[in-house]
């Protein structure tokens, strides 16, 4: 045991843990807001490849990293669009079209990956985000490890910050809440249901583009197939597990980190040589849903998830 | 209240008409409502007042016809401008968002969604509630208030917006005789400081104590339009059903043999509804037994176990002697137990069922088999064209409203008419 507490202890494995977490955060920012507007978004994971894939390609063909970022989050938001112009005004189920959106940006990526690159058989690479020097912060013994982030990290809890101030703390956030838990409560307030909800989910479907680059332009330097690997589902359980709050959900999405940073250092100790590797890759997701059971049992779920607002029937 | 003709016109509808299909929810209904005035808008279920109110606060758009409000003509189908023209509407069913605060409710769309929030809106919201007597705390939940609380809630809104012509959609369905009075009492203050009211009921009594005027819709139409001191309970009611209503008479009659008991039954509490405290209870054959309360206060619980969909957690319920040991919707109507339930639209009928399915599945449940359902099926005209003659008729003999003319022997004041 005393090995896993130098894991637990070592700042490196806490910047592992920071590292894995932003896109999960980017993400699952992006899927509460549409939660919270009442719109679940089953998007996510192919918006995440699609966000990978621009985000590279932009700055593969000669754009700055940050223009990468841009233009991942404008492909996120026109997927966006798509996902909710089917779902808010008319008002198709949110399953299906949300895996329609996936399977559809996700085999968009890859086709347009192939026509671009066809001949390659190891994917080009790019120069990535680098971790940012911060005078005095990043001279400190241990904590100057631990924070040794990329920008999109710091990105990453600023955009968790800005959703909670503005959800909590503003007219928008206000009427972002009331449209999830009752339309009509919305509209006879003179507000726009079908706007408010189409925005929402613009605006949650270009964070989780941009939480896919992460893992193009920040984590790998390269895209690649499977490279997002079911996170976007992860981010629709850590909206569960936080309880549809921004808050919780960060701390969700650093727990998961925390298990899959420590599942790869466990597998190179005494006990990797005794347990199948495969094991160790379940230990983040059996943990989460384990974490999840506890923690969701007492959330207040938006009460109009899922329900598609037809004006004058009731 | 003044009462002086002369009082500026603040609301006019002008020949508004709204058909769904076949049926005519408003038929070329006019109406004029003068500043500080109460106007109590009276029908049945199913006459077409909510229809109109909706369609004044642009929830529906008429097809035919106009609303004035102060002096200008306002667009049909858009709640905002109802809202910035000083109307404001306190629907039958909360239009509430229950994650929020009561602060927060009254706020929603009050201000740029790209603002900070206004200052000074909490001191606003606490003045209001204290000149219209409106006590309820700005910062509690309200998922977690009362009924009669959540209706101030919703007058404070339209206060809040400066509303200048408050709607009132059925407001004491769901209040206490107690907290009724205390809405008396706020629109006597909200009429004395020049607000104008509109008030949609079907109970004359309170209609008497409220209203100037009366206007009396029927079928859609306007039946009547009289002054409060000049008329009475009964003649409001014959212009709301159409002739004069003979009250049900009570006979005395023998008590048969007691049919289903309830001993000493009790219920958990369900939330902040309180549920059944060791009630007993006797039916005997060949009576009605009436159960008087304001709603929420374990009537669901009771009829539910009657009806089988639930158990008692102590006390035991009797069936002709014999205590019920399985005891389910389906064992209850096999055993001759049957159940309206209060929202039909989301129980005991399955609205995507034509009603020879419902029947039938009803049937089933209790016990029917095979051949028993030989019958129950017959042709019904299916067109598209819901103003045919024939659907039209259809619907005539199907409406469960008393026609003109027809002297209901009895009349419930709730009717199974659809809910316009």
């Amino acid at each position: 045991m005393s090995e896993v507490f130098d894991i637990l202890i070592s700042a490196s494995f806490w910047a592992a843990v920071l590292r894995i977490a932003s896109p999960l955060i980017l993400a699952t920012m992006g899927e509460l807001i549409c939660e919270r507007a009442g719109v679940l978004n089953l998007g996510i994971e192919g918006i995440m490849v699609i966000g990978a894939f621009t985000g590279w390609m932009a700055v593969y063909l000669g754009l700055p990293l940050w223009g990468g970022v841009a233009t991942a989050m404008a492909a996120g938001m026109l997927f966006g669009l798509l996902h909710s112009t089917l779902t808010v005004p008319f008002g198709l189920s949110q399953h299906v079209v949300g895996l329609g959106v996936t399977l559809l940006a996700t085999s968009t990526a890859y086709f347009t990956y192939r026509l671009m690159l066809p001949e390659v058989t190891s994917p080009p690479k790019i120069e990535p985000f680098q971790p940012l020097h911060i005078p005095g912060l990043s001279d400190l013994p241990w904590l100057g490890e631990a924070l040794s982030q990329t920008a999109l990290t710091w990105a990453a809890f600023a955009v968790a910050g800005l959703v909670a101030f503005t959800l909590y703390r503003t007219p928008l956030g206000l009427a972002v809440r009331a449209v999830g838990e009752n339309p009509a409560a919305v509209e006879a307030q003179g507000l726009s249901v079908t706007g408010l909800r189409m925005g929402a989910v613009i605006v949650g479907s270009g964070l989780m583009a941009v939480g896919g680059a992460f893992l193009t332009l920040s984590a790998f330097s390269s895209f690649f197939f499977e490279m997002v690997n079911g996170r976007g589902w992860i981010c629709v359980a850590l909206v569960v597990f936080g309880a549809w709050r921004p808050g919780k959900a960060v701390l969700g999405a650093i727990l998961f980190a925390a298990f899959d940073a420590l599942q790869i250092r466990l597998q190179q100790t005494d006990l990797g040589a005794v347990l199948p590797y495969q094991l160790f890759l379940a230990l983040p997701f059996i943990l989460s849903i384990l974490a999840l059971i506890l923690m969701s049992r007492r959330a207040e779920v938006p009460a109009a998830l899922m329900v598609p607002y037809n004006k004058g029937e009731r | 209240m003044t009462r002086e003709t002369e009082a500026e016109v603040v609301l006019r509808l002008d020949r508004i008409t709204k058909r769904f299909g076949a049926l005519t929810a408003n038929d070329a209904v006019s109406l004029t409502l003068r500043r500080g005035e109460v106007i109590a808008l009276l029908g049945e279920n199913g006459a077409g007042k909510t229809t109109l109110m909706n369609i004044l606060f642009g929830h529906y758009v008429a097809d035919a016809g106009g609303v004035e409000v102060f002096g200008a003509a306002l667009p049909a189908g858009n709640p905002k401008a109802a809202l910035a023209a000083g109307v404001g509407m306190v629907h039958q069913h909360f239009t509430l968002a229950g994650n929020l605060t009561v602060l927060e409710n009254i706020t929603l769309g009050t201000e740029s969604l790209w603002s900070r929030g206004t200052a000074g809106a909490r001191e606003k919201v606490e003045r209001l509630s204290r000149d219209f007597g409106l006590a309820v705390h700005p910062d509690a939940k309200v998922a977690r208030l009362s009924v009669g609380e959540r209706q101030r809630v919703e007058i404070l809104k339209a206060l809040y917006r400066d509303a200048r012509i408050l709607i009132l959609d059925e407001p004491t369905a769901v209040l206490t005789p107690q907290e009724a009075e205390a809405l008396f009492a706020t629109l006597r203050k909200a009429t004395a400081l020049g607000l104008s009211i509109l008030f949609i009921s079907h109970k004359l009594h309170e209609v008497m104590a409220i209203a100037d005027r009366c206007v009396v819709l029927r079928h859609g139409r306007v039946v009547g339009e009289v002054d409060t001191h000049a008329t009475n309970t009964a003649a409001l009611a014959a212009l709301m059903v159409g002739g004069e209503l003979s009250l049900p008479r009570a006979e005395a009659r023998a008590a048969g043999p007691v049919l289903m008991t309830l001993d000493a039954v009790s219920t958990p509490d369900r939330g902040a509804t309180p549920g059944l405290k060791a009630v007993t209870l006797d039916l005997r054959a060949g009576q009605i037994t009436g159960l008087a309360g304001v709603s929420g206060n374990g009537q669901t619980a009771l009829a539910e176990i009657v009806g089988g969909l639930a158990l008692p957690s102590a006390g035991r319920v009797m069936l002709q002697d014999t205590p019920i040991a399985r005891w389910s919707p389906g064992e209850a109507l096999a055993r001759g137990v049957a159940r309206v339930p209060e929202d039909r639209h989301h129980q005991g009928s399955i609205a995507d069922f034509d009603l020879t399915e419902n029947a039938v599945e009803l049937a089933r449940r209790a016990g029917l088999r095979g051949k028993d359902y030989q019958g129950l099926r017959r042709p019904v005209p299916r067109t598209r064209d819901a103003h045919s003659p024939s659907v039209r008729r259809e619907h005539a003999e199907a409406d469960p409203r008393p026609r003109d003319g027809v002297r209901p022997a009895y009349h419930s004041g709730k009717s199974a008419g659809p809910r316009t």
